[in-house]
Formats: structure tokens, C-alpha cells, sequence
């Protein structure tokens, strides 16, 4: 127990440390908020128009939309806050920017995913409020589950890009696929989920995790369960377990950059 | 003689591009895996929704299929010249170009075509295949496809062209990133990539109107949706004043940045 809270407090102190590094400059800071939110209502207002026209998809009205929506932009918010990171690894393995964290006495996958958080997952987390009071399905007694429905999202997503990025260890550039693999489960994410049906769910809920990170979280919001909890908990295990394996099997590969540097 | 020497002075970087945009083989596939799934969805989406609740004949699956994957087109083929450009800023790259007997903007520009080029042409050629299958029939009337060709090329070099007023923004900004994703978005929504403007509410499609998005984006589209016969000249001519507009900016903001450099340096 003592190392969980030590690695905890650890991974709170370089977190603050790089926060605050990126608040020093409040003007880019805003901007970038304010831009997050807008990107984030921009995209909302289609779905918007949409329905102006018609009156459900397979049952879907704008009110589900607005809590996927919510759900997404939530978990992504986290991710960038608290992993940020996580987007860089591909970069950081075939530079050999791992040096720098390989001589620390921390997990080098926690001090990697922790390198380079971004304020911009603020806007995400705002905009997620919003569009969760926008559905008006959504109140204060469902914090609880709200918490726990964003967490299961923003981990599956964490593991499943921390798998994708991993890659850079066998191959020589997954820059490419792994935006693309980013780019893919969040689009497939913000959809109906009765769009999609036998082997594209079935794909959805496996190797492009959408359904995890969207529709799983939205169904506990809107119609909380056990059994769907427990589902999302067994999914985090599962690609938890996958991205550590497959990023320890990976560094075996490691092959060090020689890089001179300094870092938080 | 002087027009000559420099038009095939950029022609040297268009070619340029064009290498580095046939190079990017994992990209365009990645590109065009995204088109594909795009559309996949969407075609779900139109066979979802009840289209007689629009109350025109004219918007039926098959044509919002078309519609789409010719919108699609355009947003995904032009490259992202902006990121290149905010790193040089940051790196005080730009202070290099000064010296030398090149126009930045326009290298840029020139590479950005170059690239824009081979992507018009991969993703066209997936885009008649996909939305052919998914349709299961061609657009009303076919040649009507060919017109759009010219019109993907010149809206792909009026975005390539505010991109670069917004990669030079980072001057002021640090990261332009935010402010394309603005431009992306909102041109997403006033351009009517996913859903044509008529199906708008009247309000926001007078406003969309008035923007460049909708002759950018989705003009070609519109015209192959609706069988409009004229819409090549008037999107065309739109297009190329909304070029000249877009050349205008470029030009203050580059202006306003050599102010800067000249001043703080770069």
C-alpha cells in the first residue's frame, strides 16, 4: 500500500510541477480553453441541426447525444490533464527520450504518460459538463457515477493508446497509425451505438475501444448497473494488463538515444 | 522574364511536395481508411432517419451518400502546412527565409499544392469507389463528377492558403493549433460537410451563406446533389474571389510578423 501512495504522490507532485509550468503563460492558456470548449460546441451543434430535422436515430434523440458527447470529451479531458504524455510516447521510444526516465527509481510507463500534460483537457472536462447539463438527464445525484463512468473511458483509452504507441518498439514510425487509431475511436465513439451492429460492435468493443470509451460510460450515466460496472472494470483490467505487457516486452527492444537533457 | 524565373522557381517546390506527398504512403492510407469508415457510418445514418420528413425529392440516401463523399474529399486531401509552419516560427526559423530570394508564404503554398495534389487524386479515386458501393449508383447525371476536379483543386489551395495565415498567427499565439481546430470546426459546420445547408434552419444557413465555407466545402457537392448544370462556373467564381481574399490576409499577417521580427527578433 505504502508504494501505491508514494507512487500517487509522485505522480501528483510532477503533474502540479508541469501544470504550473504551462499556466506561467495565462494568455495561451485561455485561448486555449476557450478554443477546446468552442471546438468541442461547434461539433455538438451539427448533431444540433440534425435533430431540428429529425426526431430520433434507432431510438437515439439528442438528449443520448449530448450525454455520449459528454462522456467522450470527459475521459479525453482526462487522459490529456493527466496523461498527456501518452501521445508522445511513439516519439519519445524512437528518439530515445526514455533515457532520461529509465535512470529514475519511478515506473518509466507512469513518469513517460506524465511527461506532458496539457491545460487544453480543461476545456474538454468543461465542455463535458456542459453537454451533461445540456441533456437534462443528468443531475447532481449522479456525480458519484459520472466519476466513475468518465475514470472507465479515460483509462480504456489511456491503455489502448498506450498499446498502439508502443508499437514504436518493433516498428520504426506509428506516428501515423496511432493518430489514425485516435482519430477512429473517437469518431466511431460520438455515433449512435444502434448504428452499428454484429461484427462492427463486436469490433467496436475489442480493437477500436469506442464502446468503452462512449457508449459503456454513457449506458452507466443514463441506467446505472452492476453489471455494466462491472463490465467497464473488467475492460480497464484487460487493457491494463494488455499495455503494460506489451510496453515491458517492448522495452526489452529498447535501444537508449544517448540523449543529454533536463526535465520535470 | 522575371514572372517566368519565379513561377518556375515554385514550380521547383510544388514538385517538391509532390515527392514528399506520394511519399506519405501510411498517411494516405490512414486517410483513406478514415474516408471509408466516415462514410460507412453516414450512409447508416441516411438509412436511419425518415429523408420524407425533409420534404425534398432531391435529398434521398443515395445523393447524401454522394453529397458527403464529395465534401469529404476536399476537407481530407488538403495537408496541414499550419503545423509545419507554427514549428519553424518556434524554432525562429522564419528569420532564415529573410535573406533569401523566396517569398515564404508562397514556398509554402507552392509545397502545400504539391502535396495537396496526389491526395486530391488517391482520395478521389477511393472516394468514386466508395460512395459508388455504398450508393450502389452513380450521381445524376455522372459527368457532373468530372466538374468537380477543378473545383477541389482551387478550394483545396484557398484552404492551403488561410492555413498558412494561420500557421503565422503562432507569432502571436505560440501554438496555431487552437485556431485551426476553430477553422476546422466551424467550417465543418457553416461549410455543410456532413449535412447540406437547405436542411439548415433558415437562419444559420443565411449565415453560413455568407461565409467561405460553403463554396469551399460543399459547392461541388451541392452541385452534383442537386444536378444544378451552372454550378461549376458559379462555384469556380466564387472560389476565386474568396482566393484573392485569402491572399489578402496573408499578406497583412505576414506583413504584420516581418514588423515583429524586424522589432523582437525572431
Amino acid at each position: 500500500m505504502r508504494p501505491l501512495l508514494n507512487d500517487f504522490l509522485f505522480i501528483k507532485a510532477v503533474l502540479f510541477l508541469n501544470l504550473r509550468k504551462q499556466v506561467s503563460s495565462l494568455g495561451p492558456f485561455l485561448l486555449q480553453f476557450i478554443f477546446v470548449i468552442g471546438n468541442n460546441g461547434v461539433l455538438f451543434l451539427v448533431w444540433w441541426i440534425f435533430f431540428q430535422k429529425f426526431k430520433d436515430i434507432r431510438g437515439w434523440t439528442l438528449s443520448d447525444i449530448s450525454i455520449l458527447y459528454g462522456a467522450v470529451t470527459g475521459a479525453y479531458g482526462l487522459v490529456i490533464i493527466f496523461a498527456g504524455g501518452v501521445f508522445h510516447l511513439g516519439r519519445m521510444i524512437l528518439e530515445g527520450e526514455l533515457d532520461f526516465y529509465i535512470t529514475q527509481p519511478k515506473g518509466i510507463l507512469t513518469r513517460a504518460l506524465c511527461s506532458s500534460p496539457s491545460l487544453s483537457g480543461f476545456g474538454d472536462l468543461f465542455a463535458s459538463f456542459i453537454f451533461f447539463k445540456m441533456s437534462g438527464g443528468v443531475g447532481l445525484s449522479h456525480l458519484p457515477v459520472l466519476g466513475i463512468a468518465l475514470l472507465i473511458g479515460a483509462l480504456v483509452l489511456l491503455c489502448s493508446v498506450v498499446i498502439v504507441q508502443s508499437l514504436a518498439f518493433w516498428v520504426r514510425s506509428t506516428e501515423v497509425l496511432a493518430r489514425q487509431f485516435l482519430e477512429l475511436t473517437v469518431l466511431f465513439s460520438v455515433y449512435p451505438k444502434t448504428l452499428f451492429v454484429g461484427s462492427l460492435q463486436i469490433l467496436l468493443f475489442s480493437v477500436i475501444p469506442s464502446g468503452f470509451l462512449g457508449y459503456l460510460p454513457a449506458d452507466l450515466i443514463k441506467d446505472f448497473s452492476w453489471e455494466k460496472l462491472g463490465i467497464g472494470i473488467g475492460a480497464v483490467c484487460v487493457y491494463g494488463v494488455m499495455a503494460f505487457v506489451v510496453f515491458h516486452m517492448g522495452l526489452r527492444k529498447y535501444e537508449s538515444g544517448s540523449r543529454f537533457g533536463m526535465g520535470v | 522574364m522575371g514572372a517566368v524565373s519565379a513561377f518556375k522557381k515554385y514550380l521547383c517546390f510544388v514538385e517538391m511536395g509532390m515527392k514528399r506527398g506520394f511519399e506519405r504512403k501510411w498517411d494516405i492510407l490512414g486517410r483513406v481508411i478514415f474516408y471509408g469508415v466516415i462514410l460507412v457510418i453516414f450512409s447508416k445514418l441516411w438509412t436511419s432517419v425518415d429523408l420524407l420528413a425533409v420534404g425534398n425529392s432531391k435529398v434521398h440516401t443515395q445523393g447524401l451518400i454522394w453529397y458527403l463523399a464529395i465534401s469529404e474529399w476536399i476537407v481530407l486531401s488538403v495537408p496541414l502546412i499550419y503545423i509545419e509552419i507554427e514549428s519553424e516560427i518556434r524554432r525562429g526559423d522564419l528569420l532564415y527565409f529573410e535573406g533569401k530570394p523566396i517569398s515564404y508564404p508562397t514556398m509554402k503554398i507552392s509545397e502545400g499544392i504539391g502535396e495537396l495534389l496526389p491526395y486530391l487524386g488517391i482520395l478521389g479515386c477511393a472516394g468514386v469507389i466508395f460512395a459508388w458501393a455504398l450508393s450502389g449508383s452513380l450521381p445524376e447525371p455522372p459527368f457532373n463528377l468530372l466538374k468537380i476536379v477543378p473545383i477541389g483543386i482551387l478550394a483545396g489551395i484557398v484552404s492551403l492558403i488561410v492555413q498558412v495565415a494561420i500557421g503565422l498567427s503562432a507569432h502571436w499565439i505560440q501554438s496555431a493549433t487552437p485556431v485551426y481546430w476553430l477553422w476546422q470546426k466551424v467550417g465543418y459546420v457553416l461549410g455543410g460537410v456532413m449535412l447540406p445547408l437547405p436542411l439548415y434552419p433558415d437562419a444559420l444557413e443565411k449565415i453560413a451563406r455568407a461565409s467561405p465555407f460553403p463554396v469551399l466545402l460543399s459547392g461541388a457537392a451541392e452541385g452534383v446533389l442537386y444536378g444544378d448544370s451552372d454550378f461549376l462556373i458559379n462555384t469556380m467564381g466564387m472560389l476565386f474571389f474568396w482566393c484573392a481574399a485569402s491572399i489578402f490576409l496573408v499578406i497583412g499577417v505576414f506583413q504584420k510578423c516581418q514588423d515583429r521580427m524586424s522589432r523582437d527578433g525572431g
